[in-house]
This record gives C-alpha cells, structure tokens and sequence, in this order.
C-alpha cells in the first residue's frame, strides 16, 4: 500500500477541499488528513478501533464455499 | 487470494450480517471473474474487487428497498453478535456507533481507516471526489467520538464542533 498517495492529495483539484486539514499531518499514517477540531489521541483511537472490527473479519479463514468458488473459477468457471 | 479477508470486512461493515456479507462477497468474486477482460492489468485489483462489491451492495439494495429498512433496525444487533474479545464492551457500544453512522460516512471511514485505501483510492471507488470522501471520513469520526462521549477525559482536550 503506497501511503504517500495521501500527501499528493492537497495537490488534486476538488470542488469542496478542506484547505486547513491539509496543513497538518495526523500521527498515524492510517487515518492521516486529521479532522477538524478532533485531537490526533482521539482520532488514533477511532483508527485503533475501525482497523480493530475490520480485521477481526478479515483475519478469519475464509469460509470453505468461498474456497471452494475460487478453487472453481480457477479450473475454468462458470458463467 | 488475500484480498478475500480485506473483502469480507468491507461487506460486513455494509451489511452488518457475516451470511450476507459472504454472499456479496461471492457475488463480487463471480462478477469479477466474469469480467476479467475490463480488468487492466497493473492497476489496483484490491480498489476494482472493492468497487465491484460496493455497486453490487447497492443495486441489491435499491431492488429490495422494504428489506433494508428492516435491515437497519436489526444492524446493531447483528454486529453485536461477533465474537466478544479483549475490552468487548468497548468494542460493543463502538460496532453499534458505527453502524448507526450515515452509510457513506461508515463506508468511507472502512475504507480509509481500516481498508488501507489512500483519500483517492476511497473516491474512485465511492465514485466521488476526493474532497468528498475527507469530509465523509471526518464527520464519521466526529460522529462517533459525539455517540461515544469521547472527551477529555478519555483523551487529549477536544473541542466539540457539532456537524451535521
């Protein structure tokens, strides 16, 4: 994942940029562009919290039809 | 394929249901098969697989508009049946703040803060601008840190702003 895609942001063009978001760089490299008014613990602590729920899914196994599917698109599909 | 778990994630924090999830998820995995010629190899396959899952989520939803709105009202509930885990009742009362955000504030906060996507990523696969997605991104924390009553003295001093 190539993180310094974000600091690029400032530069693209959009119709509704925060400009005083841009100014600053939140601690944590995942949920950098920090939010107005929101101290970089608080928010660092939302991050935490986010990655924590959404790993808890993807760092299961992956069920055995979902295994078995991609075994099947593999030998040839189906359409 | 690791991108699998990343997929699963981001389909259960749209449908907020592990069974529901996996059928999005298969769905997209078809899908994406059946499209590999609009592929362009070289470019982001984790942002197309995500962008295939995401419109699907939402056509399925535009076609079975009664159902969502059940779907809603038991959203918390199903997210509160994953698995309890280290300081769980944290983790509760944070799974039903964030399913009770506007969905492209949740969607957009999974898929910078959780997904690993960058700001543009984000947008391209919620088809808006870049912008968009930050502001999405920050009113989603806000909201969450106002339903959780995060304040000083959990964390460092946080001015309130209210947004909408």
């Amino acid at each position: 994942m190539d993180r310094s895609d974000k600091k690029k942001a400032p530069r693209r063009m959009t119709a509704d940029a925060t400009k005083s978001a841009e100014q600053r760089e939140g601690p944590d490299a995942a949920t950098s562009a920090p939010s107005e008014g929101m101290s970089p613990a608080l928010q660092a602590h939302i991050g935490r919290q986010v990655r924590a729920m959404f790993d808890e899914v993807a760092e299961e196994p992956i069920p055995d039809h979902l295994l078995r599917l991609l075994q099947d698109l593999d030998r040839g599909g189906e359409k | 394929m690791a991108q699998i778990g990343s997929l699963r994630g981001f389909a259960v924090s749209l449908c907020g249901n592990r069974d529901r999830a996996d059928d999005l998820v298969q769905e997209t995995l078809y899908k994406a098969w059946n499209h590999l010629d609009s592929f362009k190899v070289g470019t982001n396959l984790k942002a197309w697989l995500f962008t295939i899952l995401r419109n699907t989520y939402f056509s399925e939803r535009r076609k079975r508009k009664r159902e969502v709105e059940d779907a809603d009202g038991n959203l918390a509930a199903r997210l509160s049946s994953l698995p309890e885990q280290h300081g769980h009742m944290d983790m509760m009362d944070f799974q039903e703040a964030l399913s009770q955000l506007p969905d492209d504030q949740r969607e957009a906060l999974i898929l910078v803060g959780a997904a690993g996507f960058s700001y543009e990523e984000a947008a391209e696969i919620s088809a808006c601008a870049v912008g968009t997605i930050k502001s999405r991104v920050n009113r989603a924390r806000n909201r969450l840190a106002e339903a959780l009553e995060l304040d000083e003295e959990d964390h460092a001093v946080r001015p309130m702003t209210k947004s909408a």
